[in-house]
């Protein structure tokens, strides 16, 4: 993407694949290449300090059914409205996808009580706004 | 921004960037230069003018190109000459030095075009200095305006800033600026009183992955921000949308344009397509700075990263395949760790070596991790040694980062017991720096 070989200068305002018309997503709405339409694995940070542990001294089963919402962090909770972690820092940039009407629903992977941790792991898929 | 006028004025060099990708990959050329900080502006929405230096060959295109970035006047200041103005880059993510080779450089000469601007109603002025005369070139813009330096390249002596008819209202400098590693030894405040000279309003010390640190209204306050690291696309040019962010925004106040200056920064360092960017660009500035504050991100101010060793658990000997391991240390000290090399401290010892020696050796290396704050381990060949250091330190809950650049330990118990585990050296970089951004000094 942007600029590409060596002949011209060619990233142009416009020139992209998703702003073309026709074009992947068509304009500056999702695309292939938009990071708020990406699908993601992410281990979640805090996990003991999290609603749900604190409640049931446990973690959440494998499998179980989660969403992304933004309290102060990025937080991850069960359907249930229980936070069982926060999102790593590096994927900040879905409170701004989130604000645009995305959403982010996923399932438990892993779980692991530790040592020296305990840890989740959640596979997430984006579901553009409506 | 004041209010003389409401567009800002761009000032610097037009240059060619030409990033080298690896062997079967496209290779990419894009304007560089002052065109980095244009695309921010335009990102942002923000109308600018520009007054810039370059070798003719690229007056047509520049023009044609500003033009499409919402570029309103176009002044050509100076010529370059014996060069084309073309850097070539080695590196795009700036996982160590980026390795910048600008061409035919020794035979590079400026050739100024008198030309008064001073009348123009800029109210500010954001300059890149290059290979031209600063003082000349700023003798020929208003004076009353307020200028933003960003200091990163192509400046000697931040006393010469003193010589500015204009004030200086901000300098920005980078961890990456051959300036700052000359006079980083002091910290931020040392910074600061390096430009005493010039008294600027604001100095920001953009620290790369590790965030950014402002001191704001003349020493009143230092504002931390966090950087937002991602998979990096493209590093080069970062730096300079963080400086057209920052002018833009400063309606705001500093610290809000510090703060969005952060996030533009962070989505060009994550895609080198224009639309895409501008989509990034539009959809941040959407969130509030208390939004901002409360998400946070990875905070490591240079000189902290000091107190936090990393020890190699590596084949760091003499007759190995070094490739990748000396990329990670040379990436490693660039961002301003100590790597603790276990086997460089404390010895490489011959194969029929007798027991007395291994375990003295053993016992030096076990108590050097120990002491460590992270395991960086680059266990090529599937080092035996290497590994047996991963589950030492996952047992002694210190946390381990793998780079395994061949994929060669998938394994059960190195991934999942890792704190983080990757074939690319940018994403274990990131995983250092957020890792040890929440961590207590050794």
């Amino acid at each position: 993407m942007g600029s590409t070989g060596s002949g011209r200068i060619s990233d142009y305002p416009g020139s992209s694949p998703a702003a073309k018309p026709g074009g992947q997503g068509g304009g500056i709405g999702p695309s292939v290449e938009d990071r708020c339409a990406r699908a993601f694995n992410a281990r979640l940070e805090d996990v003991e300090l999290s609603d749900y542990y604190r409640a049931h001294a446990n973690l959440p089963p494998k499998g179980t059914r989660v969403e992304l919402v933004k309290r102060k962090r990025l937080v991850v909770q069960t359907t249930d409205g229980e936070g069982i972690g926060n999102l790593p820092t590096s994927f900040n940039f879905l409170a701004s996808c989130m604000n645009e009407g995305w959403t982010y629903i996923g399932t438990v992977q892993q779980v692991r009580s530790g040592p020296p941790v305990a840890s989740i792991s959640v596979d997430f898929a984006a579901t553009p706004p409506q | 921004m004041s209010n003389k006028k409401s567009i800002p004025l761009l000032v610097g060099e037009i240059i060619v960037d030409f990033t080298l990708t690896r062997p079967g990959r496209e290779n990419k050329l894009r304007l560089g230069g002052v065109a980095h900080a244009a695309r921010g502006f335009w990102a942002l929405d923000t109308p600018f003018s520009a007054a810039v230096i370059l070798p003719s060959y690229l007056e047509d295109s520049a023009r044609k190109y500003f033009r499409a970035l919402g570029c309103v006047d176009f002044y050509v200041l100076g010529q370059v000459t014996g060069a084309p103005n073309v850097t070539v880059i080695s590196d795009p993510t700036e996982v160590a030095d980026q390795g910048y080779e600008t061409l035919l450089r020794d035979e590079k000469g400026i050739e100024l075009i008198e030309r008064d601007l001073s009348n123009e109603l800029y109210g500010d002025i954001l300059i890149f200095p290059g290979s031209y005369d600063l003082e000349k070139v700023c003798q020929m813009l208003p004076s009353s305006a307020l200028v933003h330096l960003d200091v990163a390249y192509d400046l000697d002596n931040p006393a010469t800033l003193a010589k500015l008819p204009q004030a200086v209202q901000t300098i920005l400098i980078s961890t990456s600026s051959p300036l700052f590693r000359s006079l980083g030894e002091g910290g931020l405040r040392g910074l600061w009183e390096a430009f005493e000279a010039c008294a600027p309003s604001t100095l920001i010390l953009k620290e790369n992955r590790g965030g950014t640190r402002m001191i704001v209204d003349a020493q009143m306050k230092t504002e931390a921000l966090p950087a937002q690291l991602g998979t990096t696309a493209n590093s080069v040019g970062v730096g300079d949308v963080f400086a057209a962010a920052y002018v833009a925004k400063l309606e705001y106040g500093s610290v809000e344009a510090g703060w969005r200056a952060t996030y533009a920064a962070a989505a060009y360092s994550q895609t080198t397509d224009p639309d895409l960017f501008k989509t990034y660009v539009k959809r941040d500035m959407k969130l509030t700075v208390e939004d901002m504050r409360q998400l946070w991100g990875v905070f490591l101010p240079w000189e902290r990263r000091r107190e936090y060793p990393i020890y190699l658990a590596a084949p760091d000997f003499s007759y190995a395949d070094r490739r990748a391991i000396e990329r990670a240390i040379a990436s490693l000290t660039y961002h301003n760790f100590i790597v603790r090399r276990p086997v460089l401290e404390n010895g490489e010892l011959p194969a029929d070596s007798n027991p007395a020696v291994l375990q003295g050796t053993y016992d030096a290396d076990y108590d050097l991790l120990k002491q460590c704050s992270l395991v960086f381990a680059v266990p090529t060949g599937r080092d035996p040694g290497s590994l047996v250091e991963v589950g030492i330190a996952i047992e002694a809950g210190i946390p381990v980062v793998v780079y395994d650049p061949v994929v060669e330990n998938k394994n059960t118990m190195v991934m999942a017991g890792a704190r983080h585990y990757s074939e690319d050296l940018d994403s274990c970089l990131n995983a250092v720096f957020g890792i040890l951004s929440g961590a207590e000094p050794q």
